[in-house]
């Protein structure tokens, strides 16, 4: 129950009033009797309860009191709650995201919320139905309609998942359908911690409720965790923050792969800060195991498994006309060995990179590309149209790692070519309306594209190439080593030789083991929960490892309050659209109140008929 | 006459002629029709006793002093007339509704059976103070006195009391009928006890109106008392009617309950109830007045 307009609760102050009529202003009939005396007596009784023995017993006046009493009560719009089902069409956007795992309760927000939509699915009217939109990792309509059982089906079926949901999307998707019906309330069930920007918000149809958890309390995490090998010993390296409202002393615990304690060591950590610690000479492991000991909110982000990187050298197969500046930049750091080839149609099978300079191969080698400067033609693997003049120079995804520290400002070129029919090609720097660099993943392998000559510009000559073309190699080999390195839960990795070959299969954290598939091997494989990944080939002779990490952001669990803008604005300045009923989904029952009112305003006429 | 009609009718004053007037004791001094217990000069033969020196030798038997020789006296009843007060109260609370006239009627009908037995009849009026008062009647020629002075109008009409009894009570003992309501704020119990130290026969008829026996009031009242003139505010309820009731209950037992310690007859009579109805039945059930 809540009141939508409470300070019309001031019109009770009508009751005192009334009762002040009863108590000074009750006139008496004079009425002359022969005599008193038998009155005395009695009225010596009524009188000494005065005055409030007038009013005992008068329904009159209890009738009027009341009816004030409600009236006053109507005024100031008792609304139920809305835990049921409220208008024609509601749309719900279940959150499925990595902080619903977190404690609430004796479960978890997850649980908590599937039973308070539930309970909505069980309120459910003959007319009305629920459109249930799964804001997972794939923003999706996972159910829509009036059929309860159905409802309930898909939304139990709806998984806890560990990867960076689609805020945007699940967003997006629910404005769409409430501005195609405005009368749709709009129930949003999640924590609001969106990382969205305010200006990026879809417009809804009719005001959302956002449903918040409770605040979960204390949480800490591990943010980052990474481990180098170097000779005989390994370093490592932690990052342990706490999001929390109170200073913590947490224990870090690392173990190996055995399960054995290397070392623990105890951390202050003030509220909402971080703090890095650093191991130096560990016994060399495959795998580390870092774990917070105290229990928070939510415990999947208080552990991460560590793969450590070896220095290893992977082999990089280039076939150019010559060009030194590509070799040298190439070579640099150590991480590659670059062999010049002779036949660009048939590469070595063993490369972890292939680039091409000047050519254009007709098949997709067996491992990541760069291509530099591919010739204008329709007969390779890719369509390169005729070079254009370059315009100005436009960086269109500046948060791209593979642009980090990387200023092209200064960039002079001579001619770019477009690419053509390449849809997944990325282009992450424009020259006037044609890509300059694209990136993008093609049957399992990453390819790059320079599209214009080296020569013919003074790229080499900028202090940037050199990074340009290492932060290339590390987007081109993520998983150099023996090792497929870290990975956010529900991102794509892509299975580099020698994954490819038949009879691999994987281990999930769970112990459920799944056939390495060519489905997996064109699109990716795509860890669904954090922990250790174990890629093991047909004889077990070789394995390659793969850390699932949680996103970070999804560690801060203090739920948010997001104003969500809607088109109803101009409708609730009229007043048409009162902005509290829609907020959160209630149902006015002052009509009802009225109503009782009405009904003793005809019994206290017929009790008023009677004589009081 | 029409007016003297209007009390009694010619029907009930026939009817009253066969009626009495119960004295039980105290007889006046005069002679009259009404056997007394003192010796006097009836022809009732009480009994016999020795002579004494000085006795009316009128009175001597000589038969038996002839047989025995000793001289007897023969004692006779005396008969005396008894004298009746009607005490009528005409304040102000006894002129609302039918109370004042009853009471006159039922006057006019106890004074016709005294005048009608030869007896003496005095009326008084009274309400704080005795107002008017009557000669002493004797006789039916008397009746039309009488009836004439209980329907005249009193001037003033005033609060009642009994008080004034005490300094100026009927001298001669007699039948004192009160006919009031009884409502007196200043109690009744010392007047009452007064006339009885003077060797009256007290008698109490006390009449209440309908109204104030079950009232059937509603809503809020100022209840404004007809002597004093003061209000009282009362929100009359079902429930306050019934304490009313309870209250004129005890009211009116009390009352009676004090006539009957006292041996006073005592007869309550509500001011539209039939005159034959209350006389035939009420009053000789009483015992003011017999067959």
């Amino acid at each position: 129950m809540n009141l939508l307009n409470p300070w019309m609760l001031t019109f009770l102050l009508s009751l005192p009033i009334i009762l002040l009529f009863y108590l000074l202003k009750r006139t008496y009939e004079p009425y002359t009797v022969p005599s008193t005396l038998l009155w005395e007596k009695l009225l010596r009784d009524l009188e000494a309860n005065r005055p409030w023995q007038r009013l005992r017993r008068n329904l009159l006046l209890l009738l009027q009191l009341l009816i004030a009493a409600l009236l006053a009560f109507a005024l100031s719009r008792p609304a139920l709650l809305g835990s049921g089902v409220t208008a024609a069409h509601t749309i719900v956007v279940l959150d499925l995201s990595p902080s619903m795992a977190a404690k609430e309760g004796k479960s978890t927000r997850l649980t908590s919320y599937k039973e308070q939509i539930r309970e909505l699915i069980d309120s459910l009217g003959p007319e009305q139905k629920i459109t249930l939109i799964a804001m997972g990792r794939e923003a999706k309509v996972a159910a829509s309609g009036g059929d309860a059982a159905e409802l309930r089906e898909v939304l139990d079926a709806l998984p806890q998942e560990y990867g960076p949901a689609d805020y945007e999307g699940a967003l997006s998707l629910a404005a769409a359908l409430s501005s195609e019906d405005r009368e749709a309330d709009v129930r949003i069930y999640s924590d609001g911690n969106w990382g969205l920007d305010p200006k990026l918000y879809p417009r809804f149809g009719k005001t959302p409720t956002l449903i918040l958890p409770q605040d979960a309390g204390d949480n800490f995490a591990v943010t980052h965790a990474a481990a180098v090998v170097r000779g005989e010993g390994t370093d490592f390296s932690v990052t342990v923050a706490n999001h929390g409202s109170n200073s913590q002393r947490l224990e870090v615990e690392v173990q190996d792969e055995g399960g054995r304690i290397l070392d623990v060591r105890e951390v202050e950590i003030a509220a909402g800060e971080s703090e890095s610690m650093i191991w130096k000479e560990f016994p060399v492991r495959d795998v580390y195991r870092v774990r917070i000991l105290q229990e928070d909110a939510l415990a999947a982000d208080n552990e991460r498994i560590v793969i450590p990187s070896r220095s290893t050298s992977s082999k990089a197969w280039l076939f150019t006309k010559g060009n030194l500046f590509l070799e040298k930049a190439l070579a640099l750091g150590g991480r590659l060995t670059v062999e010049n080839g002779t036949d660009p149609e048939t590469p070595p099978q063993d490369a972890a990179l292939y680039v091409y300079d000047g050519v254009m191969p007709t098949s997709w080698p067996n491992g990541s590309v760069l291509l530099v400067n591919p010739p204008s033609g329709v007969s390779g693997v890719l369509k390169v149209g005729e070079p254009k003049a370059p315009g100005r120079l436009e960086t269109i995804a500046p948060d791209s790692p593979i642009l980090k520290h990387v200023s092209l400002a200064d960039l002079h070129l001579k001619a770019v070519r477009p690419i053509e029919n390449a849809p997944w090609l990325q282009p992450l720097v424009r020259s006037g309306d044609t890509p300059l660099l694209l990136v993008g993943e093609r049957e399992g392998r990453r390819v790059a594209v320079l599209p214009f000559d080296l020569h013919q510009s003074d790229l080499p000559l900028l202090p940037a190439f050199p990074i340009l073309i290492k932060q290339l190699e590390d987007y081109l080999l993520p998983n150099a080593g023996g090792s497929l390195g870290e990975a956010l839960v529900g991102s794509r990795v892509g299975l580099l030789p020698p994954i490819r070959e038949n009879g691999w299969r994987v281990t999930a954290p769970d112990g459920e083991v799944e056939r390495v598939d060519r489905a997996m091997i064109e699109q990716g494989f795509t860890p669904n929960l954090p922990g250790l990944y174990t890629f093991a080939s047909e004889d077990k002779k070789e394995t390659r490892l793969l850390s699932a990490v949680l996103p970070p952001t999804e560690s801060v669990l203090k739920p948010t309050q997001v104003a969500l803008p809607t088109d109803a604005e101009d409708e609730q300045e009229s007043g048409v659209l009162s902005p509290a009923s829609a907020a959160s989904g209630q149902r006015d029952i002052w009509p009802f109140i009225a109503i009782a009112a009405l009904l003793l305003c005809f019994v206290e006429w017929e009790v008023y008929k009677r004589g009081g | 006459m029409s007016e003297r009609q209007s009390l009694l009718t010619p029907g009930q004053l026939t009817r009253l002629e066969r009626l009495r007037l119960l004295c039980r004791e105290r007889p006046s001094l005069r002679q009259g029709g009404r056997r007394s217990r003192e010796a006097g000069s009836s022809l009732e033969f009480a009994e016999y006793r020795p002579y004494m020196p000085g006795d009316d030798l009128r009175h001597l038997d000589w038969r038996a002093y002839a047989r025995l020789n000793k001289l007897f006296l023969k004692t006779f009843y005396d008969e005396r007339d008894t004298r009746l007060y009607l005490l009528l109260d005409v304040s102000r609370s006894m002129q609302y509704g039918e109370k004042g006239l009853q009471a006159r009627r039922l006057a006019a009908a106890l004074g016709y059976v005294a005048l009608a037995g030869v007896d003496r009849v005095e009326a008084w009026t009274f309400a704080n103070a005795l107002l008017r008062r009557t000669p002493c009647l004797a006789g039916k020629r008397s009746t039309a006195r009488l009836f004439e002075f209980l329907q005249a109008e009193e001037e003033e009409a005033l609060a009642g009391s009994l008080d004034w009894l005490v300094p100026c009570s009927p001298k001669e003992p007699g039948i004192v009928v009160i006919l009031s309501d009884m409502l007196f704020d200043s109690g009744y119990e010392a007047a009452l006890g007064y006339l009885q130290q003077c060797s009256h026969q007290v008698a109490v008829v006390q009449v209440l109106s309908r109204e104030e026996l079950a009232p059937n009031y509603a809503g809020d009242l100022r209840l404004i008392d007809s002597e004093s003139g003061q209000g009282r505010d009362v929100s009359i309820s079902p429930r306050v009617l019934a304490r009313y009731r309870q209250a004129v209950q005890e009211y009116t037992e009390h009352l009676r309950q004090h006539c009957a310690r006292r041996g006073f007859s005592y007869a309550l009579v509500a001011a539209d109830e039939a005159v034959d109805e209350v006389i035939f039945r009420k009053l000789i059930g009483a015992g003011v007045i017999g067959g």
